[in-house]
């Protein structure tokens, strides 16, 4: 982002001050009613509450309340899971995407079939996945997709090879990735790095184990949106596919962006397609990357259309925006509503400074 | 075939998977709502599309009987213009099968019905029916069928409520004047911030980028009480004002820097001119960063086209303010089963932001870079 021009070319004068006021008016006014002064209504509303003789100072005790109360604290531990996982998952397909369409004949119809789902609603796209999500009893013909694959799979050997061993093989091979990276940045003293790519490296590798083991109820039609945990993936999976377009546009113009020769160069001294990607153009786009990592995090932490039209939060698949709502307008609790606010624009802030600096470092993305 | 040519096969063949996956839960939607009486919504839409043997739903044989040979003969068609195949049927629900077509069942009152292979029935009584008339439970091989019933029906003559249509015009009352206030508003800001004589500009616009940090939700609470302070309640006026203040942010930085990078000629030459700055803004300025403009209002009317939370908050609920997002949530509570209506409503509350996509996807894929900060 460049900024203002220097004064050299702006008009001087009393009069263009007043001009330049009656210019800024509006819209800074509207930006002080608007944004500015409710934040500090609200902050305000979390730390008091309505007195006799207006709202009455009382600490943290909203704070407390909502700390103690089960619901919030589901929301809260699921709205960092949507932290994590979406974003992730949307900036890799992105990335894949953008890829694959680089190396289309059809690259641009591709790219249109992964974009529409931008211009859909989220209550719309929440009516598309109930279709897929759709329960019938056992022994009825199933008309979810969901159920009717998930049918297919009786429990045999082969669905266990299929549906566990392959994706946990498959976790397992990422979480050696991720560790050796992690002995890399150790060796390189740089210790954050290593510390944060020995956690999810051993996440991963926790979570591979688990599904091996589990036990899943084959040949029985689940209600995918009313299992725990399961309706959060299943929610996900509904902002992911709205978003990876999104994440492809962003992330095939700083591909494009790479000089033709640096590609070539690497081409010419014998490195495969997968080495180019790898070693010259991501370490490129790495601010990039960055920048749509947190931008789909500051998605993913205002979801709310798509957990209210679908589960309305229950089966323990609230999230803290939807938690918000309800607790403003359904619960009519003011204080403890406030104060959710508050915690979530306490959440938003950092992703936010992440952005803005990467949108920056990356130059000319604005 | 050389490595290379497995190579691109290989491409073709993810991304076309890729594209499938994307497109499947669409289609699935589209083929719903396209299928007559809710078929898809019995077998699974993607069998909507062969001849499928199915349990069809239990149906009263009604009609006017006529006398023939000294019976009371009534007689009537089980499939409408559908078309179909009888293969078994039954008048009980215990045994909805147990007779072949063409064969005659005894029911109460020594009346005697059949049922043809085509679907036409034939019921013979000594004395008129009384009552609600024979329940008939058949098994059939039904072709597929479409139409745009649905369509009509959610459109312009529901069941229950108003139709889609209202809600729909509502959308646009929302969504037009929301893009056109924030865009306004902030391209005069824009253009103060990048041409004129403005203290503490730098800081200003640090400012403006902070704001972005404020989520909806916390403005709720406080925007509902200052909109019953000033008289406008829920209404119209106070959504436009919400969604411009929320877009506001956003526009001014993208606007900004769009201005800032414009040959500052130009404008040094226009103000020579004795151009006024409203002239330079309407006249140059806008016209030269058009792309980004168009690119951003595009995008701020697919936002607030699809938006639910501030138009559940700041709208009432009643027909004459309820928009598309929130009629929709609405009926995926109370459709009932009628997942074909479900999913014409949905498709028509897609439509307007699809096409704004299509036309101005250009622009819109431009400007996304920008614009993915919201």
């Amino acid at each position: 982002m460049s900024g203002p021009r220097p004064d050299a070319r702006v008009g001087g004068g009393l009069a263009a001050r007043w001009q330049a006021l009656l210019f800024l008016a509006p819209g800074m006014g509207l930006l002080a009613v608007y944004l500015v002064w409710p934040v500090l209504v609200t902050a305000w509303f979390s730390v008091s509450q309505p007195g006799p003789n207006g709202q009455v100072f009382v600490g943290l005790r909203h704070y407390a309340r909502l700390l103690a109360d089960p619901e919030f604290r589901v929301a809260l531990a699921n709205t960092l899971l949507w932290l994590i996982l979406p974003p992730v998952v949307t900036t890799a397909l992105g990335l894949g995407a953008a890829v694959l369409s680089l190396r289309l004949v059809w690259g641009a119809a591709f790219r249109l079939v992964i974009l529409a789902p931008m211009a859909v609603s989220a209550v719309g796209a929440a009516v598309i996945w109930k279709l897929v999500y759709e329960v019938r009893p056992a022994g009825r013909q199933q008309t979810g997709i969901l159920n009717t694959l998930w049918l297919q799979f009786e429990g045999g050997p082969a669905s266990w090879a299929l549906l566990q061993g392959l994706p946990a093989a498959g976790l397992m091979g990422l979480a050696v990735v991720v560790l050796q990276q992690a002995g890399r940045g150790a060796c390189a003293g740089r210790l954050w790095r290593a510390v944060g790519a020995a956690v999810a490296g051993l996440a991963l590798a926790v979570a591979a184990k688990a599904w091996i083991l589990v036990d899943l109820p084959y040949g029985q039609p689940q209600a995918w949106l009313q299992i725990p945990f399961v309706n959060t993936v299943c929610l996900m999976a509904i902002l992911v596919w709205g978003h990876v377009g999104l994440a492809m546009v962003i992330l095939l113009a700083a591909l494009r962006s790479i000089p033709a020769e640096t590609i070539e160069a690497a081409r010419l001294d014998g490195a495969t397609p997968w080495q180019v990607l790898v070693h010259v153009q991501l370490p490129q786009i790495r601010s990039t990357l960055l920048m749509v990592w947190a931008a789909q995090a500051l998605i993913a932490l205002k979801v709310f259309d798509i957990v209210l039209a679908l589960t309305n939060g229950q089966w323990q698949s609230g999230v803290l925006a939807h938690h918000i709502h309800a607790r403003i307008f359904v619960a009519l609790d003011r204080g403890a509503g406030s104060a959710a606010a508050m915690v979530l624009m306490a959440l938003v802030l950092p992703l936010l400074l992440v952005q803005r600096r990467e949108v920056r470092r990356a130059g000319g993305a604005e | 075939m050389s490595g290379r040519s497995w190579q691109r096969l290989a491409t073709d063949l993810a991304a076309l998977a890729f594209a499938a996956l994307w497109a499947l839960p669409v289609a699935g939607l589209l083929v719903t709502s396209l299928s007559r009486d809710g078929q898809a919504v019995d077998r699974g839409w993607w069998r909507a599309f062969t001849t499928q043997e199915v349990h069809m739903p239990a149906q009263r044989l009604r009609g006017v009987a006529r006398m023939q040979d000294g019976q009371f003969v009534t007689e009537g068609d089980l499939f409408a213009a559908a078309g179909g195949q009888v293969l078994r049927w039954g008048t009980s629900s215990r045994a909805p099968a147990v007779h072949l077509p063409d064969t005659l069942a005894d029911l109460p009152g020594a009346a005697r019905l059949t049922v043809a292979p085509d679907g036409h029935w034939r019921l013979s009584a000594p004395a008129p029916v009384s009552g609600p008339g024979p329940r008939v439970f058949v098994t059939a091989r039904v072709p597929p069928a479409f139409t745009l019933q649905n369509f009509r029906q959610v459109i312009w003559q529901p069941l229950v409520g108003p139709g889609i249509g209202r809600a729909a015009l509502n959308s646009a009352i929302v969504a037009i004047p929301a893009t056109v206030i924030p865009l306004l508003l902030a391209a005069l800001a824009a253009h103060a911030l990048v041409f004129m004589a403005v203290p503490f500009r730098a800081l200003l616009g640090a400012a403006v980028a902070g704001l972005m940090a404020v989520p909806l939700q916390v403005a709720l609470v406080p925007l509902l009480q200052l909109h019953n302070h000033l008289g406008i309640g829920k209404g119209f006026v106070g959504v436009w004002l919400a969604h411009g203040g929320f877009g506001l942010p956003l526009a001014i930085l993208v606007l900004r820097s769009a201005m800032a990078r414009l040959p500052a000629e130009v404008i040094d030459a226009a103000r020579v001119d004795g151009a006024g700055d409203w002239q330079i803004l309407t006249r140059i300025v806008l016209p030269m960063i058009f792309p980004t403009v168009a690119g951003l209002a595009a995008f701020q009317f697919l936002w607030t086209w699809n938006d639910l939370l501030v138009a559940l908050v700041f709208l009432g609920s009643g027909p004459d303010q309820q928009v598309l997002t929130a009629s929709l949530l609405n009926r995926m509570g109370t459709h009932g089963g009628q997942w074909h209506l479900l999913a014409a409503a949905a498709i028509v509350s897609m439509v307007v932001p699809l096409a704004v996509f299509a036309l101005l996807q250009r622009h819109l894929i431009r400007g996304l870079a920008a614009t993915a900060l919201r």
